[in-house]
């Protein structure tokens, strides 16, 4: 075959079909930075960061696995740290079940082969060999215990069986942590570990509660899965499987098939209570010990009465009250016991000092009492919003706003001012928001927590005004576009961004430490938006795609994804980031925003596509679902109107831009969008009204020149509508030369800040071209050099975009004003080539076409 | 009769003082506070930038690998991605044709203008590793020189005539286009670019399988896999008087062959394991 030769359709789709195997192809091996010594044979499993290979030490002549890092992990140093650290664990542990590492760097551990597969793979066992497995994998976790290392992610995934399906080993510690450290990772909202098997306490993302007892329930858990074939709470949607974990209990095992001894201990594992769980896995070892070997076991059903207790305490806001309150009693008798006991020299000190300290408790417990109950809040909302409850997750926020207005009308409160501002902004009232942590931050500057929200918040604001601007300065898809686009060209223009940028940078760089609010993953994301503030967008995409692959639920990483590929215009990843965030979380109301306005612009790319009616009608209905979320939203109201006017429904998107207009005057766009609605129904209208509507539309321009001056498109907006006042005022026998001079004037000046705008030529070419015919317009130059002026800019804006349907058109016009018949006949037969089928004006110039061939 | 109104610019007034205030209303940004910020913010911003570690890459080095690599001489830059150009100027052209509505020549001509201009000029500032997959970076270049540079390029060049690329020689069926019907650009650009990765394996395999001295393996795929008509393994043994367990193996292995040769092709064009699988799955992907 040679090279050029064109194969048929019928042969690619074949040869397409030989191929497609490549896609999903998994046992490819990969380069590898194990040493020579070393020789790599298959791939055993691929998980999030690691590839996990069987290989031959050719030095010993075993076989061993061998754990990589995937390569895009290469380089992180998140994912080489818990490499090592995973190696420097298993180390210290020495247990039969439990595989030895052999060696150990930063890219590779080598250690023990198992080569049975995972307890997953294990087709239908009967129930003591499953007791028998657990049993040893518990006195493997009791080991680990033992040297103070929590799993915290056991399930039957990680736990391997020999080839005789003998032996078992617990693997992956690649989670695991060491108990007196444990602090750091373990802040409120963390999700760490695989859903459905997680603990309530883990599954909450708390962290007090995270230890031994979470990985005997994720040992019961597995018991559970192997024994039924399911995890105790199913494993189909991730945020419908958290909330089950918290609320509800596992459905019953199979009473015929398993006994009830096995299934006590099971269910004993999966108490939602950590306290009433086996006090360690050695004890859950040794109870299913006693169940091998036919004697009593110590765990009892629950009785009734303890059932119906388990019932109400699921009701845990009296639980929580009740804790609060014994916190308190404690605190209080470690302060006041031993002043009392104290003597004092003079009984005023004392007095006085007694009164400092009540006061000091005082706020003591109302901190205490409110970051508690706000914590809580806090992860309720979130889960809410993530099944998509979002009334729920609105009034749990609302709920949380109001404890803070009543704290702090008792006094001010850093801490609480930084609450009340996070709670807000959760809200979606970000104004408040900043206020609330810029009062937070002048009571207390050393709270990093405010800075940190604020450093956040900033950057969210930064990009939207940031889209904003460019969106104003977008001068249409058909001119070649001006350079403010770029975000340190947007700087120069305005300090007060520079400022706001260097704010945002400075609160971002401080060290949160152990904050009950914030995770290490969320310093990774503050990281990521620092690093995309200071215009370093591939290592911010970088660090929110780690973000992501540590916590898969961070949905706002997703959005900042989608966000950043927006602005890049690629719509389709675009897209794709934001229903990944809208399926992690059905309350995002940005995620429909950021999914409207990424399909909107990629059907605006090409008016002309077969995809174009489909694309603006996804991006209105995820317009409709955001006005839905956010009720009172201008911005909202503003998105939606652009979806109107995409489908060229003038009316509604009238309506709309009204509605946005009316909640927010300063929403600049609305009123040019608005103006433009206008513009566009007087040109199908053609009567009386249409010099009224156009009267309406030029006042909506006069106030967005007021809100922003020095707009090109503005200039070019207000051009066309006195072109249009032009014609309308000719069709009404009123012509005069001083609407088409206004219209060229204001064409000039748009040009004047951008040359190449190409809309403004063509309305240029089209006034000076009119101007030769219209009586009284002897100011505006003689015939000759009008009509001279009208061709330079009508091929000027053809050379610039030969496919504008804009461009031939005013060529057509101008050539026939000019005489030359047979050259606008042409233009005009290129203008109506590509012009889109549904196009309004297509009729309108059809009709001027033949009108011009009878000539 | 309207007023007379000549501008619906407000009149006097600095316009960006009048946009400051507003930035500060709708921003919460007080214009006068910028003044005061001290250096030592522009401090931590550079403190927080990344100091990157060079690793070794276990990629093998690609066409394209080396093209973007920081260290490659600028001649090895060219010449790959002269090679990159030769296999891939197709789906270029489809792009030109369709979104610029260029006849044949002018498209041709615009195709060679834009990787003359890509390896002549902007290639070394643009060409970097953040641009990812070959194929991502020639649509993001493509719409860039189209853009920016191809006017000013032509006016240059009107006259000049440089080739880099012999298409003039090409039979004219090296030019026909699939149809493009209700699809963008883009589509149709990736849709080329499909077949043109899928023939060119095609050659490589009639290559490779002819210098290994098994141009009937070779004849036996194209037989069962390219021609028009359905033909099953009997009729295969009859025509190549073998067994029809024979066609069957060597089906078998020009297969498996073909595979992996399209599996080079495509890791040509990308930098990385892991981009190498996401362009596989795109590869074989629903076509958009």
């Amino acid at each position: 075959m040679r090279p050029d030769e064109t194969l048929p359709q019928h042969a690619l789709d074949r040869l397409r079909d030989v191929g497609a195997p490549l896609a999903e192809e998994t046992d490819v091996l990969p380069e590898s930075p194990v040493p020579e010594k070393y020789r790599l044979v298959s791939v055993l499993g691929r998980g999030g960061m690691g590839v996990v290979c069987e290989a031959e030490d050719l030095s010993l002549g075993r076989r061993v696995a061998i754990k990589l890092l995937r390569e895009r992990f290469g380089d992180s140093g998140e994912a080489t740290s818990r490499l090592r650290r995973e190696a420097m664990v298993v180390a210290r542990l020495s247990h039969p079940n439990i595989a030895a590492v052999f060696e150990a760097t930063d890219r590779y551990i080598a250690m023990e082969l198992v080569d049975g597969g995972t307890l997953a793979e294990q087709p239908d066992v009967e129930p003591r060999r499953v007791a028998l497995w657990i049993r040893d994998a518990a006195r493997a976790v009791h080991c680990a215990h033992e040297a103070g290392i929590i799993h915290r992610d056991i399930k039957p995934q990680n736990i391997l069986v020999d080839r005789g399906g003998h032996r078992v080993f617990v693997t992956d510690f690649g989670l695991a942590k060491e108990i007196a450290v444990d602090s750091s990772l373990s802040a409120s909202g963390r999700v760490i570990g695989t859903p459905a098997f997680m603990a309530p306490e883990q599954a909450r993302g708390k962290t007090s509660g995270v230890g031994v007892s979470t990985d005997v329930y994720a040992l019961g858990a597995t018991l559970y899965a192997i024994l039924s074939g399911d995890p105790p709470f199913g494993e189909d949607d991730i945020y419908t499987v958290l909330k089950a974990i918290v609320e509800t209990q596992p459905a019953p095992l199979d009473a015929e098939r398993i006994a009830p001894d096995l299934r006590t201990i099971t269910m004993k594992c999966l108490e939602k209570s950590p306290s009433k769980r086996y006090a360690s896995a050695a004890e859950l070892a040794d109870d299913l010990d006693r169940w091998l070997d036919g004697r009593p076991i110590v765990a009892r059903p629950p009785t009734r009465l303890e059932r119906f207790r388990s019932a109400v305490k699921r009701r845990r806001g009296l639980m929580i009250g009740l804790l609060v309150g014994l916190v308190l009693i404690g605190i209080a008798s470690a302060v006041l016991v031993p002043m009392f006991l104290s003597q004092k020299e003079s009984l005023g000190d004392a007095r006085r000092e007694l009164e400092q300290e009540r006061q000091d408790k005082a706020s003591v417990r109302r901190e205490l009492n409110l970051w508690t109950r706000l914590s809580q809040t806090l992860t309720d909302a979130q889960l809410a919003g993530r099944v998509g409850e979002v009334e729920r997750e609105q009034r749990l926020l609302d709920e949380g706003i109001e404890l803070c207005l009543a704290d702090l009308a008792q006094g001010p409160s850093a801490k609480t001012h930084f609450l009340h501002g996070k709670l807000l902004r959760a809200r979606g009232r970000i104004s408040e928001a900043r206020a609330a942590l810029d009062q937070s931050i002048e009571l207390d500057p050393a709270l990093s927590e405010a800075h940190f929200e604020r450093g956040t918040l900033l950057v969210d604001r930064l990009t939207e005004l940031y889209f904003e601007h460019r969106e104003l300065y977008s001068i249409g898809p058909e001119s070649p576009q001006p350079t403010v686009r770029e975000f340190s060209s947007f700087e120069r223009m305005f300090p007060q961004v520079r400022f706001l940028r260097q704010l945002a940078a400075a609160d971002l760089s401080v060290d949160l430490g152990q904050s009950p609010f914030y995770r290490a993953v969320d310093e990774q994301f503050g990281q990521a938006k620092l690093a995309r503030l200071i215009g370093e967008t591939e290592r911010a995409k970088e660090l929110f795609l780690g973000v992501l692959n540590e916590e898969p639920l961070y949905v706002e990483a997703s959005l900042s994804l989608a966000r950043l590929a927006l602005e890049e215009g690629d719509w389709t990843e675009a897209v794709r980031r934001a229903t990944e965030a809208i399926e992690r979380h059905r309350g995002a109301t940005r995620a429909y925003t950021l999914r409207s306005r990424a399909n909107l612009a990629g059907a605006l790319e090409n008016p002309s596509g077969g995809q174009y009616r489909n694309k603006v009608q996804a991006s209105l209905s995820d317009a409709d679902r955001v006005i839905e979320l956010s009720q009172d939203d201008a911005q909202a109201y503003f998105e939606r109107g652009l979806c109107h006017l995409a489908l060229r429904d003038w009316e509604a998107a009238i309506e709309d831009l009204d509605v946005a207009i009316a909640r927010d005057e300063d929403l600049v766009r609305a009123w040019s969008e608005r103006a433009r609605a206008r513009l566009e129904q007087a040109k199908e209208i053609r009567s009386d009204e249409a010099l009224a509507m156009l009267r309406e539309a030029e006042a909506d321009v006069r106030k967005a020149f007021e809100l922003r001056p020095g707009i090109p498109r503005f200039e070019v907006l207000s051009g066309r509508l006195f072109f249009e006042r032009a014609l309308a005022e000719a069709r009404l026998g009123q012509a005069s030369s001083e609407s088409w001079l206004a219209a060229r004037e204001a064409f000039s000046e748009a040009l004047r800040f951008w040359p190449q705008t190409v809309s403004a030529l063509c309305g240029r070419a089209r006034c000076n071209s009119a101007l030769t015919r219209v009586e009284g317009s002897e100011g505006a130059g003689p015939v000759e050099m009008l009509t001279l002026l009208a061709r330079a800019d009508a091929k000027k804006a053809v050379e610039l975009a030969p496919t504008s349907p804009l461009a031939w058109r005013a060529t057509a016009e101008v050539a026939a004003r000019a005489g030359a018949t047979d050259e606008a006949i042409q233009a005009a037969q290129t203008a109506l080539r590509f012009l889109g089928p549904g196009d309004s004006e297509k009729a309108e110039l059809e009709s001027w076409l033949t009108e011009l061939e009878a000539r | 009769m309207c007023s007379p109104v000549r501008s619906l610019r407000p009149t006097g007034g600095p316009k960006w003082f009048r946009y400051t205030r507003h930035l500060a209303v709708r921003y919460d940004i007080d214009p006068r506070t910028h003044e005061s910020f001290s250096e030592e913010t522009e401090l931590s911003v550079n403190a927080a930038s990344p100091s990157s570690s060079g690793h070794r890459r276990p990629f093998p080095t690609t066409r394209w690998s080396l093209l973007i690599a920081q260290d490659a001489e600028d001649e090895r830059r060219r010449e790959s991605m002269l090679r990159l150009a030769e296999q891939y100027w197709k789906p270029v052209y489809a792009y030109l044709c369709q979104r610029w509505r260029l006849d044949a020549t002018e498209a041709a001509d615009v195709t060679q203008a834009f990787f003359l201009w890509a390896i002549e000029t902007e290639l070394l500032d643009r060409a970097d590793r953040s641009r990812g997959r070959f194929r991502t970076w020639l649509k993001v270049t493509l719409k860039h020189f189209l853009y920016d540079r191809w006017r000013a390029e032509r006016r240059q060049k009107r006259g000049g005539d440089q080739r880099i690329l012999s298409l003039a020689q090409l039979p004219a069926t090296a030019f026909d286009l699939p149809d493009a019907t209700g699809r963008t650009p883009e589509e149709v650009l990736d849709s080329v670019w499909r077949s043109q990765v899928l023939q060119r394996a095609v050659h490589i395999l009639e290559e490779e399988l002819t210098s290994e001295g098994r141009p009937r393996t070779y004849s036996i795929f194209c037989d069962y896999f390219l021609a028009e008509e359905d033909v099953d393994y009997a009729r295969l043994a009859e025509r190549y008087g073998c067994k029809s367990s024979d066609v069957s193996n060597a089906l078998q292995a020009a297969k498996k062959r073909y595979r992996s040769v399209l599996r080079r092709v495509i890791a040509e064009t990308v930098s990385s394991e892991d981009e190498l699988r996401d362009e596989l799955r795109w590869f074989f992907g629903p076509e958009s």
